[in-house]
């Protein structure tokens, strides 16, 4: 236990020496006149810029719209991936007619979908969800559909002879057994997810920080810019982390499960 | 036997796939007949094919300038995360150095370093080209610093046995023993470096598909835009089967093996 506790702690240590390092190469760079210090501020006027624009206000709901569009077409995401995984999964025919139309949709990139999307439901809401789920439904759906296809045969031997029908089959154990792949492809569904959010902000507007890195980019107010850049990754990583505290309520149990059948491995050897 | 019903398998998907694009392309025609109360026209798929072949000249020279783009971007993270990729996985104290910058880095969504390549490099080619560099250099790096864990240490101790020297055994042990794994991240970087070439080019571009969708769509010509999808979708298509193709035909050894081993 102290083992694990100390390696957490060197690897944060690590951290901010990385975090450190990086801050100071940034500074360095940007006093030396390597970069033109017009474009390439100093990471020290960055953080008073990001510290004046927090203080007028109006940031942290730029913030806050950013990472609940994502949530929320994420969410509409998962469910409707899940749902058509599910259908394909049991259904042969539902594949069969299915296949070819995913297999077109899937690769077109969600940002050509954009001037479309507006045409028809115009600059709103609805575009952020349209867009957001569009660009995030492919990998949770491919993911776990291959999930659900590939249960451990035996497991599914052991649900029919305890009478388990389809749908027992697919709740009690299709379903539990696929959770950490489905889990990951929530998660890369998130980056896909806040990558469109943030990229509708730019092309259409309606606040948020995509419209507010425009914005200031405009305005050549390069340091507050380089802030919300800053806020772009630290969202990024707040999302991340939300998703994998998500997957490890999820499966965690399972987690538990293999690290007890590899102790018990190990004493039987 | 087995061989049969596998054949069959594939004889009723493929008539079910051919049902299914016939019945979305009646649907869609059906649908652009009927008047939207809103006042948005949809033309139907026959009018888009007509479009798409009228515009067949511009749309391929768009499509060109976006292919050419993103696979500029991709070609020149290859060629430096592969091996970036590889150092870090093997040499120690470059994992601790390089670590924390790529930990940093990563969470970033790659539209958000747009404004500051736009800043320094304006709308030049070399600036959609290094925002699609950006987009797909951590899912190589991260795939190829991955791989060289899964190379088996019997593989490392043999080549430093046979005296092979640092740079033999990078070229001639593990990078072949990692190229399974990168290349599946290289193939799924395709799809985004497409993304990513699209998006650079809506927001700061003169030309390529990206524009010719955003101006279809300020100039109302829905035909237009539908048809430049099309073309895009199918483009893609293509690329991902090619891709596959010969990533098997690469990857000869590699998927004889598992076949083997799974049959």
């Amino acid at each position: 236990m102290t083992l694990t506790n100390n390696s957490a702690w060197r690897r944060a240590f690590n951290r901010g020496v990385g975090l450190f390092a990086v801050a100071l190469a940034w500074e360095l760079t940007s006093r030396s006149g390597l970069m033109p210090a017009q474009f390439f501020p100093p990471i020290s006027s960055v953080f008073f810029a990001l510290v004046r624009a927090f203080n007028e206000g109006g940031l942290i709901l730029d913030m806050t719209m950013t990472l609940l569009r994502t949530l929320q077409g994420l969410l509409i995401a998962t469910i409707v991936g899940i749902f058509f995984a599910i259908l394909t999964s049991t259904s042969r025919i539902a594949d069969g007619l299915l296949a070819p139309i995913v297999e077109l949709l899937r690769p077109i990139p969600s940002a050509a979908m954009i001037p479309i999307a507006i045409f028809f439901v115009g600059i709103g809401r609805g575009l952020f969800i349209f867009t957001v789920v569009f660009a995030s439904v492919w990998p949770i759906y491919v993911v776990t559909a291959n999930a659900l296809r590939s249960a451990d045969r035996t497991l599914i031997e052991t649900g029919r002879s305890f009478g388990c029908g389809r749908w027992a089959l697919l709740v009690y154990i299709r379903l539990p057994n696929a959770m950490p792949e489905i889990v990951t492809g929530v998660r890369i569904g998130g980056g896909m997810a806040l990558l469109a959010a943030i990229l509708v902000e730019m092309l259409a507007g309606q606040r948020g920080l995509g419209y507010r890195l425009f914005e200031t980019a405009f305005a050549l107010r390069t340091a507050e810019m380089f802030g919300i850049v800053i806020l772009c990754g630290f969202i990024g990583i707040l999302l991340n982390y939300l998703l994998l505290s998500v997957s490890t309520f999820l499966t965690g149990w399972q987690l538990a499960l293999s690290r007890r059948a590899e102790l018990d491995g190990g004493a039987t050897a | 036997m087995m061989k049969l019903l596998s054949n069959m398998d594939r004889m009723i998907s493929a008539i079910l796939g051919a049902i299914s694009i016939a019945a979305v392309l009646w649907l869609w025609e059906w649908l652009s007949h009927l008047r939207l109360s809103s006042g948005v026209e949809l033309p139907g798929p026959s009018v888009v094919a007509i479009r798409a072949w009228q515009l067949r000249s511009e749309l391929g020279w768009e499509l060109l300038l976006t292919l050419k783009r993103a696979f500029l971007g991709l070609l020149i993270a290859t060629l430096t995360m592969v091996p970036l990729g590889l150092a870090i996985g093997r040499i120690q104290g470059l994992a601790r150095v390089l670590g924390p910058i790529i930990e940093i880095l990563r969470p970033l969504p790659t539209p958000a370093i747009i404004p500051f390549v736009m800043l320094l490099a304006g709308v030049s080619d070399s600036a959609k080209i290094a925002i699609v560099f950006y987009g797909v250099m951590f899912p190589i790096l991260l795939s190829s610093i991955s791989s060289v864990g899964s190379i088996h240490p019997t593989t490392v101790n043999a080549a430093r046995s046979v005296r092979l020297t640092v740079p033999e055994r990078f070229l001639f042990v593990y990078l072949p023993a990692a190229f399974p794994q990168i290349a599946a991240g290289i193939r799924t970087s395709i799809p985004v470096a497409l993304l990513i070439g699209v998006t650079a080019e809506m927001l700061l571009s003169t030309d390529g598909l990206g524009v010719f969708l955003r101006q279809k769509q300020e100039s109302f010509q829905m035909a237009d835009g539908l048809a430049g999808i099309i073309v895009l979708a199918v483009c893609a298509l293509l690329i991902n089967r090619i891709n596959l193709w010969s990533e098997h035909k690469l990857l000869f050894w590699h998927y004889g093996q598992t076949e083997a081993r799974d049959s």
